[in-house]
């Protein structure tokens, strides 16, 4: 077990009472309670922490936040998760992690050949290669993605869950720094809602780990005081440990909860919508672009002064500052503050504030003017640095250390509030973009407007909760804004690249994807000048940290390189989501069993128990294909359930049909106009199958209409288009016909619907016990009756949707599974077979009954389809008329429902499979362009013995008697062209 | 596990009447079945813990009755309303009911309501046909525990069961 060695005695605000063992690349390690990965494997002395992407250069910590550019780790065990970035990753017990982009390990990385060749591997790299020949593209795919490392997708499912939840608030504060909390004391107060969110483990943002003071005294103390109060307003939610990672349309934020308060829940992804949002993300340190920038030991200077304060830990023994501004003494003079040997402050400036000067002089540091670092020495931990005068390059000395803290200025955290719809401006004070104009009801307030003093920061948060409270109808009273420590101003000078000291030496300008300036320079002479354009070409800015802390070097880079104003270039665009959001959190619940809202009927569950095959056959119902026996296979079961049904007796649940009550004065006008025939004749009692068309003439659906009562009918429409049509219907109900008496109620779920077919349905229903005569003369084909079966009120109805003698019970809901198993009880006797879905597709395959969704494709017409017989002639208008007739005046050949016989009958010809001439030669897949038709469904038929299939073939009614070809994948097959009725041909079984 | 605090049950089938028409027909409503049917969509009449009138827009209403009254009820309504167009219907079997009743029902409900369900704005009394989960509910605040309604069309009873009791940790 290694000791934490980089750990000071006293300090910071872990509990160091709370140890804490983990693993990082397989080595045993110890933390502290309120550690994250990175301050842990600091205090361990641990400063290789991965590879980067491209050069595999080894890389340490770089930031204490979000904004973390190499050390990305890969969490193992049960929560394994690729790329989590060590700074913002709370140690807890037995955490397990190790580095990504290494192999065979961190310390000896056979990737690390592409830094030796990195001259051959500049920007675009891939674009140039690997573009010859074409057919290898899979070939160097598979090999990129081998080199290009990064962590792995968990394999196994996630123990625990992850979780959505809508919220919705007068005030969302995102960001829990001085400038967040304040706003949110001043909004709480007022009573409004607030949901203020912050990623880090604790509020106070950089005051963790900060010096400063708040009204004389240590500023923590004040915000301990403001949580607590946040704390005990009813109407203000606070959570740590969230990230706002997407800002969208009208107020809408998303925010990733990473350890919600219930230990089941792993993430949970807040949707929260919003009338005012405060912006007070705060600001990030950007580093300086110069020779060896990315060598491990070199450190934003705040990052170092957070882990110094409050982490209690010593991110070297030896530090020296580079720096362009003075608001970066401070970090100096923190660490000498906590026994830090501070060698030097090598600032590019030679105007430095004179009173910082002689504090940091006071505490041994030597300030050097004027001067820039020049040369980093030491490959896997800075040992030391060489430095040399700005401007002339002359002056070098030498400086022993092991940590370089680095201050480039600070980039405020605007990505939200772009994303929002903001357009950045650029401050040329501050040599960095802040926020623009609020698109939507957002203010940004404290260090992510550039306002970074603390004072500026609590005297924006205070006045922005005050003023979006009152903008939401919750006015309050002003709070005096705080005393605090004095702040001087950065008084930047900007500084987008030092010189390098050698053609083949290399700055990076982003450290996550390994983009150097070179990179920047060749994207440039290569006329990507457009920074978006750059961007991609070079990746810069696409990496796991989306260029938090770099991007505004490469834009002012750019703007060196092309002499423009950083103003103009712009900056690339900010998009969701600001830091990663785990694939889980995004789907949330919705996954296993509830990944879709499978629909019952009241019979589901019966077979489920009984052998049934379910699966998804439109509308989300879960439906059986077939109703296996032990040991029995699906062909097996479908020929014994469709023997069943044209031999003895059959019972279907037919509940997921669509089912429309229309009622009104108007309902028969509104048939006719929706369907192709007449409707005026129908009396009660009666039904009639009808054709609903587009408006465009194609087929929507077709069904049985049954007349309940004088002005009440009930439409049976299919069951994966019963909402289209109900829409459809609707539509035409309120914007073409509102002049209509008629009213539609959806009732598809109201009624279970059980229909017994076969020669011997008659005898079930007279064994069940019904109370009206189903006598043929009596109870016709298409009439309907009010009755009472199995001693339960239904509905019977004879139609059909298999060709035989049927009868369709029609029963509340809640009888539905009583009324089953009765019919089942019943029909013992004659072996009464539950048939699935795929045997009744056959049963309707041999009988050639249309299904709009299959014989018809978006081409075909009614009458293609062979349904013209349906099409009223001597009516008035209806949809899909004029279109209808225009095919027909057109003339020509169109493609028409046929049946097939294959020539070999156990070839069954699948669904899709094109048809062409018999006499084309060609076999290969190129030949289909020439198709003639195309199989619309086939089957093995066991009553016929033989396969069949229903086909759309060019002219086909007119080649009855012709062979063609079906194509599939592996054969060629004859068939024959005939009638597409198989079976009954004069429908006499389903009219007995 | 033992999940939030909130129980999940399922409710048996109660009778409801689907009701479209004009103003005239909330006067009949209002004379037969001494019921006034609310004016406003997403806003309800609750008469007793049985009779409960939903508006779901300006001319649609759903009346919730004892189950076993609904013929009878309907039958006075078509009396009532006499020639006056309308459009009534049993759907008593249309919709399946869930209550989910605890301290944290809220924060159970949120994982699939997009809607503001705060007590300040949904609360006791409130109503609203939403989204819910991967389906459609009318929602009801019966009470201040809180507890609320939960009404699905009846074959997604199981699927809106099943999300509940993961949504509340109990699986």
């Amino acid at each position: 077990m290694v000791e934490q060695v980089s750990r000071l005695d006293a300090g910071g605000r872990v509990d160091r009472v709370q140890k804490l063992a983990f693993k990082f690349n397989g080595r045993s390690y110890t933390g502290y309670a309120g550690d994250t990965l990175a301050s842990a494997l600091m205090a361990n002395g641990v400063s290789v922490v991965g590879r980067s992407f491209k050069y595999h250069r080894p890389r340490g910590i770089m930031s204490a936040g979000a904004e973390e550019t190499n050390a990305f780790v890969q969490i193992l065990g049960s929560e394994e998760e690729p790329n989590v970035p060590a700074t913002t990753l709370p140690l807890v017990k037995g955490l397990d992690a190790h580095s990504v982009n290494a192999w065979p390990s961190v310390n000896f990385d056979v990737g690390r050949v592409t830094d030796l060749l990195h001259r051959f591997f500049p920007a675009g790299f891939y674009y140039k290669t690997f573009m010859w020949p074409r057919d290898r593209w899979d070939w160097y795919g598979q090999f990129i993605r081998r080199v290009a490392g990064w962590g792995t997708a968990p394999k196994t499912a996630a123990g625990k869950r992850y979780e959505h939840r809508y919220h919705h608030c007068d005030v969302l504060i995102v960001g829990g720094g001085p400038a967040g909390l304040a706003a949110a004391l001043s909004a709480g107060r007022s009573g409004a809602r607030v949901l203020l969110v912050d990623n880090q483990s604790e509020f106070g943002g950089y005051l963790l780990g900060s010096s400063a003071e708040i009204n004389a005294k240590p500023a923590m103390s004040w915000i301990t005081d403001v949580v607590a109060e946040l704390d005990g307003m009813p109407e203000v939610v606070c959570l740590s440990e969230a990230s706002a990672t997407g800002y969208y349309e009208q107020n809408f934020v998303t925010v990733l909860e990473r350890r919600p308060d219930k230990r089941w829940v792993r993430e949970r992804l807040w949707k929260v919508r919003a009338r005012q949002v405060v912006l007070a993300t705060g600001a990030i340190e950007r580093p300086i672009t110069f020779v060896d920038n990315d060598r491990p030991g070199i450190m934003l200077a705040s990052a170092a002064s957070t882990y110094c304060l409050r982490y209690g830990v010593r991110a070297g023994r030896k530090a020296a500052l580079f720096t362009n501004n003075d608001g970066s003494y401070r970090h100096a003079i923190e660490l000498a503050d906590s026994g830090v040997d501070v060698a030097a402050i090598i600032d590019v400036r030679t105007n430095a504030n004179a009173d910082l000067c002689k504090t940091a002089a006071a505490k041994g540091i030597e300030v050097i003017l004027g001067s820039h670092v020049a040369r980093v020495i030491g490959k896997r931990r800075v040992r030391a640095i060489e430095i040399a005068a700005s401007g002339t390059g002359a002056q070098r000395r030498k400086i022993a250390c092991d940590l370089l803290l680095v201050s480039g200025g600070w980039n405020p955290t605007i990505h939200l509030h772009s994303q929002s719809g903001g357009k950045p401006l650029y401050d040329e004070r501050l040599a960095t973009f802040i926020p623009g104009a609020s698109v939507q009801k957002e203010i940004s307030a404290g260090a992510c407007t550039g306002h970074f003093t603390l004072a500026q920061c609590l005297s924006d948060g205070l006045l922005a909760g005050r003023q979006v409270a009152e903008s939401c109808g919750y006015p309050s009273d002003t709070i005096d804004a705080p005393t605090c420590t004095d702040e001087t101003d950065l008084n930047l000078q900007p500084i987008w690249e030092v010189p390098l000291p050698h053609r083949h030496s290399r700055a990076f300008v982003d450290f996550n994807n390994d983009v150097t300036t070179k990179d920047i320079r060749l994207a440039e002479r290569e006329g990507y000048r457009s920074i978006e354009l750059a961007k991609r070409y070079t990746t810069a800015g696409m990496g796991l940290d989306q260029g938090k802390s770099g991007n505004v070097n490469i834009i002012g880079l750019m703007a060196d390189i092309t002499d423009t104003a950083p103003g103009a270039i712009g900056t690339t665009t900010y998009r969701p989501a600001y830091s990663p959001v785990s694939f889980g959190a995004m789907a949330g619940a919705d996954n296993g069993d509830l990944i879709i809202p499978w629909r019952r009927t009241p019979i589901t569950d019966w077979f489920i128990a009984n052998g049934g095959h379910l699966d998804e056959t439109g509308a989300l119902f879960r439906r059986p294909l077939y109703i296996a026996k032990p040991g029995e296979s699906a062909r097996d079961a479908i020929n014994r359930e469709a023997l069943a049904v044209r031999n003895g007796v059959g019972i279907y649940d037919g509940t997921p049909l669509g089912k429309i009550s229309i009622k009104g004065s108007d309902a028969v006008t509104f048939l006719d106009r929706v369907y192709t025939n007449s409707w005026g004749k129908l009396p009660v009692g009666r039904s009639k199958f009808g054709f609903m068309l587009h408006d465009d003439g194609r087929l929507l659906d077709d069904g049985v209409t049954f007349r309940l009562a004088d002005d009440h009918y009930l439409m049976s429409t299919g069951s994966g288009v019963a909402a289209v049509v109900l829409k459809h219907l609707e539509k035409l109900l309120h914007c073409e016909w509102p002049d209509l008496d008629v009213y539609l109620t959806p009732v598809s779920d109201q009624w279970a619907v059980i229909c017994v077919c076969g020669p011997n349905a008659r005898e079930v229903i007279r064994r069940a016990e019904t109370d009206i005569d189903i006598n043929p003369e009596a109870f016709k084909f298409l009439d309907t009756r009010y009755c009472r079966v199995a001693g339960i009120d239904a509905r019977v109805s004879r139609v059909t949707y298999t060709g035989e003698l049927s009868f369709e019970f029609v029963v509340p809901t809640r009888h539905g599974l009583n009324l089953w198993e009765a019919l089942l009880e019943a029909g013992k006797e004659y072996d009464i077979t539950p048939i699935g879905s795929d045997t009744s597709m056959l049963l309707r395959t041999e009988k050639a009954f249309i299904a709009a969704g299959l014989e018809g494709d978006g081409y075909a017409n009614i009458y293609d389809v062979g349904m013209g017989w349906v099409v009223a002639k001597n009516k008035g208008d209806f949809i899909g008329k004029r279109s209808t007739s225009r095919d027909i005046n057109l003339g020509g050949p169109r493609p028409e429902i046929v049946g097939l016989l294959p020539e070999d009958s156990n070839f069954v010809p699948p669904k899709g499979a094109p048809i062409l001439e018999s006499d084309t030669a060609d076999t290969s897949p190129d030949a289909s362009r020439n198709m003639v038709g195309m199989v619309t469904i086939g089957f093995h038929s066991p009553n016929l013995q033989r396969s069949i299939a229903l086909a759309q073939v060019q002219d086909g009614r007119s080649r009855i008697g012709d062979t063609i070809n079906v194509y599939t994948k592996s054969r060629v097959v004859s068939a024959q062209i005939c009638e597409p009725v198989f079976f009954d041909p004069d429908g006499e079984r389903m009219r007995d | 596990m033992s999940g939030y605090d909130a129980n999940i049950e399922c409710l048996p089938f109660i009778g409801f009447l689907d009701l479209r028409g004009g103003e005239a027909i909330r006067l009949a409503c209002s004379e037969c079945l001494s019921v006034t049917l609310p004016a406003s969509a997403n806003t309800l009449i609750s008469v007793d813990d049985e009779r409960v009138a939903y508006c779901i827009s300006s001319d649609h209403w759903i009346l919730q009755v004892a189950d076993g009254s609904q013929q009878a009820a309907l039958q006075s309504l078509e009396i009532a309303a006499g020639d006056v167009s309308h459009s009534f219907v049993d759907v008593s079997d249309l919709y399946a009911r869930i209550r989910l009743s605890g301290t944290e029902a809220r924060a159970v409900l949120a994982q699939g309501v997009s809607i503001d369900i705060h007590p300040r704005v949904f609360g006791v009394g409130a109503t609203a046909r939403t989204g819910f989960a991967k389906t459609t509910a009318q929602l009801h605040c019966v009470d201040e525990t809180p507890t609320f309604i939960i009404t699905v069309f009846s074959s997604y009873q199981q699927y809106a069961l099943d999300w509940l009791q993961q949504a509340a940790g109990k699986t």
